[in-house]
């Protein structure tokens, strides 16, 4: 019979039922969407990582070896597969597909290729590009022990002549197996390769240059693999080929910094948990797992909280109702249960839709990911456990929304639930305490106020809810408001140029003056740069010192907090007095202005010693600054350009060709289209914040309906009253209206500062050497947002409006208080 | 004694699912000015509907009710709004008074909506609450918050004083004195209609209307009724 009981109210008033499954609903979407895709994703990093032998170390060596000198070191104990290679980056030549790319910031694009302009049908033209590719050396005979490859076209290169290239930089470029990569050596030879596969590698599922650019484009920059017989001939004439770096997995730590030992000083070790591409996906996917579960989590408490505010409405309107089955003879237990089945439904049906939904939700997640990513193997497991634990959150959620509710309906005594319950206390609030002349308002509006402090826990319900709802918007929009600004603030404010061409050795002065003079170049700035180790006190890390000159400004610090003079400080009598850090690489290391920083050129391993003088803020490219000039002298260098940058005014592709086939010239990016491409992949990002608006928007929906349809319920007699005395009954509603929207504009508010923190622990979360973003919140932003909850507040106190319009005053007002 | 109130013909119908209900048949009737007249009658007799439509709650099915020369049965909801504003004061069983008003400010609400309302704070001293014109319902006693709600009502200075079952929530001491404030309310002219099922309150009646299924089954006039603090039951 309770059971019947509680499906006819279920059906009395299905809006109130909806409304708090489809919170629960939302929560269990996203956290079993979420963490599926997450323990996917994990589970794919880890086979991949499992299958191809990704190493646990690298080992840098201060120079070329002989492959007998560094290989014994591989013998220490605890050591499982080892690897001894050579790794060189050296420009290459490709005919590159002229179509437009779909690649943006070390994202393949071509699977949101809809959203991006049409590519080209019909034959694929080709034009020679120039690139820089980082050359990894692989065995001649069998498959490398540790990093292994995976094909995904053509065959594993059993030829001198044949090279492999990772799958990111041939799509990009449209290669096939067959056609041919042309390398240069640093002595002007050159040689045909002939690609012999596409692969995918555990150690470029990112590909990255280096730390300082993690967002290489496959425009400009690639990874792949030559047999080492192939580099022996090309290289060294045929002779042995040495080698540069070791790899090697473990199964005890331990072996990592044996191996060190036993290698010439000056070999750097790096264990997996910072190699770059490693660390970046582990970056993303621990952010993508602390959002798995902090916005479900928000999402369950309000839904807890929802149907907590239902039942104690319930409990207390059916205390007569409570009496009357108390006398009849329902036990204490079964009252109990029964206020409890309502929230335990709302869970159990919320959980079971949301966990089926994020099970169909994780995959296409997955599937997404693993095609932007690029994870060379994909296993899903199996999710019962995610299943089980997303039904587990419903029920919980459910239980702890209804006990409170529950127990007190147990508790209530026959007697004293069915005599009338006393009149709703009514006192000053401590706001016209504070702020004496609200006494004075006139009556409807002290009722409109003080009935917001009334009840303060369901006042305090409908702020939080929204509050919520607002953060969840807000949140990601700070996210992407964030990196909007600091892509902006990098590629346009920073680095200012439209061309950028990396020398090597250098570019001497007379290429810069004579590309000043190239027609349509409008501005020229070299710059020098040495790749550097700076010592702190127990790390070393690896970087490049980039020598600027002050008054030249296509690479502008100003706009990151350095001016021409901070610059022309670092440059002393002999050489640097100072330098300037990235701003992270000063928080990473702790290092403040005045520090002494020791800086080791990995040019010829000499060693400086260098005062800090102070932080640029820059959001990507953790790099050290000095004045050009000063930089060259300390080190010793020859007057050498090895970057320059240009702005141009003219025909950029031509320049672009023609800087190509200049001598020395490693390789040449189109700073201009790079730009154009992340403006127009921001404007689209900005459509995905759509999703999270309606996730938002439907939390807000529903908890501030569900409060202001009991808050009505709860005063209806006092309402139907105020309409019986003549109150018009626009005004009532004004009144209603009123207080839902003061109780969200507190929403919105402490919703905005929730907003404004969870984005700074997420990009806090994210914040290294290899990013460095500041919380940037546009005001669009907090428009967008304040309208879009604001139309939510108004569209979800319209159904309690209908209900007030429609009330029976007559019926109403004869009703006991409630 | 001119009637304030005319029905003439008047009648209700509800539905209930299926069911027609006749809630009160066709009857003509007329109310005066300073009369206390008391309806009584069973449970479902049709007081509460006839209390209802003579103050525009609700409309009739059949027939008219004139009020001062006002057809009210052809009003609006807005124009029903601005009568009962206007012309009618309202007496609940349980009083009614919003909990988030003092007792003063309960007959400010009221006396803010009209356009000549009487001074709040001397008609709470005429119903004896003077001192307690700060208090909030939950801090009075029922027969204080009756007192009240007899305030809130008589401050718009209504023509009509509708009183549905006014002492049903109070003890007989409390309930006596509330209704000697409705009979002084009609000494001073107000058309007063208490609805209630104790027979003992229609002892003071100028008139007392009785009801069964929806009829008049009698319609007797006093002439001398009892004085309310008399009264006990």
């Amino acid at each position: 019979m309770l059971w019947l009981k509680l499906r006819r109210e279920i059906i009395r008033s299905p809006w109130q039922f909806t409304a708090a499954v489809l919170i629960m609903v939302l929560g269990i979407v996203m956290f079993s969407a979420s963490y599926m895709s997450y323990l996917n994703l994990n589970e794919s990093y880890q086979y991949s990582y499992e299958v191809l032998h990704f190493a646990d170390y690298w080992i840098s060596l201060p120079g070329l070896f002989p492959r007998d000198a560094v290989t014994d070191a591989l013998e220490a104990e605890g050591v499982e597969r080892g690897e001894a290679r050579l790794v060189l980056s050296l420009p290459a030549e490709v005919m590159s597909s002229t179509r437009p790319k779909a690649y943006l910031l070390g994202v393949d694009l071509s699977v949101i290729e809809e959203y991006l302009p049409r590519r080209e049908e019909g034959p694929v033209r080709r034009e020679p590009k120039r690139l820089e590719l980082r050359i990894l050396s692989v065995p001649d005979w069998g498959r490398p022990e540790v990093n292994d490859l995976l094909v995904v076209r053509g065959e594993y290169a059993s030829s001198p002549d044949e090279i492999m290239l990772e799958y990111r930089v041939a799509d990009y470029h449209e290669l096939e197996v067959g056609d041919e990569v042309t390398l240069f050596a640093p002595d002007g030879r050159e040689r045909a390769f002939k690609i012999a596969a596409v692969v995918r590698s555990p150690e470029f599922i990112w590909v990255a240059r280096s730390r300082q650019d993690i967002f290489p484009s496959p425009d400009t920059f690639g990874v792949a693999f030559v047999p080492e017989s192939g580099l022996a001939e090309f290289l060294f004439a045929g002779g042995e080929m040495p080698v540069n770096e070791l790899v090697f997995t473990v199964s005890d730590p331990a072996a990592g910094e044996a191996v060190l030992d036993a290698l010439p000083k000056g070999a750097t070790l790096t264990e997996r948990a910072h190699q770059v591409s490693h660390e970046v996906l582990q970056l993303d996917l621990d952010g993508y797992r602390q959002l798995a579960i902090f916005f479900p989590a928000l999402f369950l408490g309000v839904g807890a909280m929802v149907l907590y505010v239902l039942q104690a409405r319930t409990v207390h309107a059916q205390r007569w109702v409570i009496g009357t089955m108390r006398a009849m003879g329902y036990s204490r237990g079964a009252i109990m249960v029964h206020y409890l089945a309502y929230a335990l439904l709302a869970g159990l049906l919320g959980s079971a839709i949301g966990a089926i939904t994020g099970l169909l939700v994780s995959r296409w997640i997955t599937e997404l990911y693993v095609a932007i990513i690029g994870i060379p193997l994909v296993r899903t497991v199996p999710q019962y456990g995610v299943l089980a634990a997303a039904m587990a959150f419903g029920l919980i959620t459910g239980a702890l929304g209804g006990i409170i509710p529950a127990r007190a309906a147990a508790s209530l005594l026959p007697a004293e639930a069915m005599r009338e319950s006393p009149a709703a206390a009514g006192k000053r609030p401590w706001l016209e305490r504070v702020f004496p002349p609200l006494a004075r308002l006139r009556a409807l509006a002290k009722v409109g106020y003080r009935d917001l402090f009334r009840n303060p826990r369901r006042s305090l319900y409908s702020v939080l809810g929204v509050a919520v709802a607002t953060s969840l918007i807000l949140v990601s929009s700070v996210l992407l408001d964030s990196v909007d600004w600091a892509m902006r603030h990098q590629f346009e404010d920073i680095e200012r140029y439209d061309v950028m061409a990396s020398f090597y050795p250098g570019a001497p002065p007379e290429v810069l003056d004579e590309l000043a003079d190239e027609e349509g170049v409008r501005a020229v700035q070299g710059v020098v740069e040495v790749p550097v180790e700076l010592h702190f006190a127990e790390e070393v890390y690896t970087t490049a010192l980039r020598g600027l000159e002050p008054g030249e400004h296509l690479y502008d610090l100003r706009p990151a907090g350095i001016d021409d003079a901070d610059l022309e400080a670092t440059a002393g009598s002999s050489g640097l007095r100072g330098i300037v850090l990235a701003a992270s690489l000063g928080q990473r290391f702790g290092v403040s202005q005045g520090d002494i920083v020791e800086v080791e050129s990995l040019l010829d391993h000499s060693v400086r010693r260098f005062e800090v003088l102070g932080f640029a803020e820059v959001p990507l490219g953790a790099l050290v600054f000095g004045e050009r000039d000063a930089v060259a002298r300390s080190f010793d260098l020859p007057e050498l350009y090895t970057t320059v940058f240009l702005t141009v005014d003219g025909d950029r592709e031509r320049l672009i060709k023609d800087l190509e086939s200049r001598p020395g010239v490693v390789s040449v990016l189109d700073q201009a289209n790079l730009r154009d491409t992340v403006r127009q992949l921001l404007r689209m990002a900005y459509a995905f914040i759509g999703v999270m608006l309606l996730l938002g928007g439907l939390l807000a929906l529903a908890v501030v309906f569900t409060t202001t349809m009991v808050s009505i319920l709860e005063r209806e007699r006092e309402l139907a009253t105020m309409r019986i005395l003549g109150t018009p009954s626009r005004a009532v509603a004004w009144m209603v209206s009123l207080q839902g929207l003061v109780l969200g504009a507190v929403g919105l508010f402490l919703g905005a500062v929730l907003g404004q923190v969870l984005a700074s622990v997420a990009l806090g979360m994210w914040g290294s050497d290899l990013f460095d973003f500041q919380v940037v919140t546009y005001p669009r932003t907090y428009v967008v947002t304040g309208l879009g909850m604001l139309g939510i507040l108004l569209l979800s106190g319209m159904p309690a409006l209908r209900r007030l319009a429609g009330l029976n005053l007559a019926e109403v007002a004869k009703r006991r208080e409630d | 004694m001119s009637a304030v109130v005319r029905m003439v013909g008047m009648s209700k119908t509800y539905r209930m699912g299926e069911v027609e209900v006749k809630a009160l048949k066709p009857m003509d009737l007329e109310l005066g000015e300073g009369e206390v007249t008391v309806v009584v009658g069973p449970s479902g007799s049709g007081k509460t509907t006839l209390l209802n439509l003579i103050g525009g709650l609700d409309r009739p099915t059949e027939g008219t009710i004139t009020v001062a020369g006002v057809e009210i049965n052809r009003l609006d909801n807005g124009g029903l709004t601005a009568y009962r504003r206007e012309k009618v004061g309202f007496i609940f069983q349980f009083f009614n008074l919003i909990p988030s008003l003092t007792a003063l400010e309960n007959v400010e609400f009221v006396a803010g909506l009209v356009k000549e309302p009487l001074d709040p704070r001397q008609v709470l001293e005429a119903v004896g609450l003077g001192d307690r014109a700060d208090h909030f319902p939950a801090e009075l006693s029922g027969g204080e918050q009756q007192r009240v709600a007899i305030a809130r009502a008589l401050v718009k200075d209504p023509l009509l004083l509708l009183a549905d079952e006014p002492t049903g929530a109070l003890d007989v001491d409390t309930g006596v004195r509330v209704l000697a404030l409705l009979r002084e309310a009609a000494q001073r002219g107000k058309s007063v209609v208490i609805v209630t099922h104790n027979s003992a309150v229609a002892k003071m009646g100028d008139r007392i209307i009785r009801l069964r299924d929806g009829e008049v089954i009698s319609d007797e006039r006093i002439e001398s009724p009892v004085d309310p603090l008399e009264i006990r039951w």
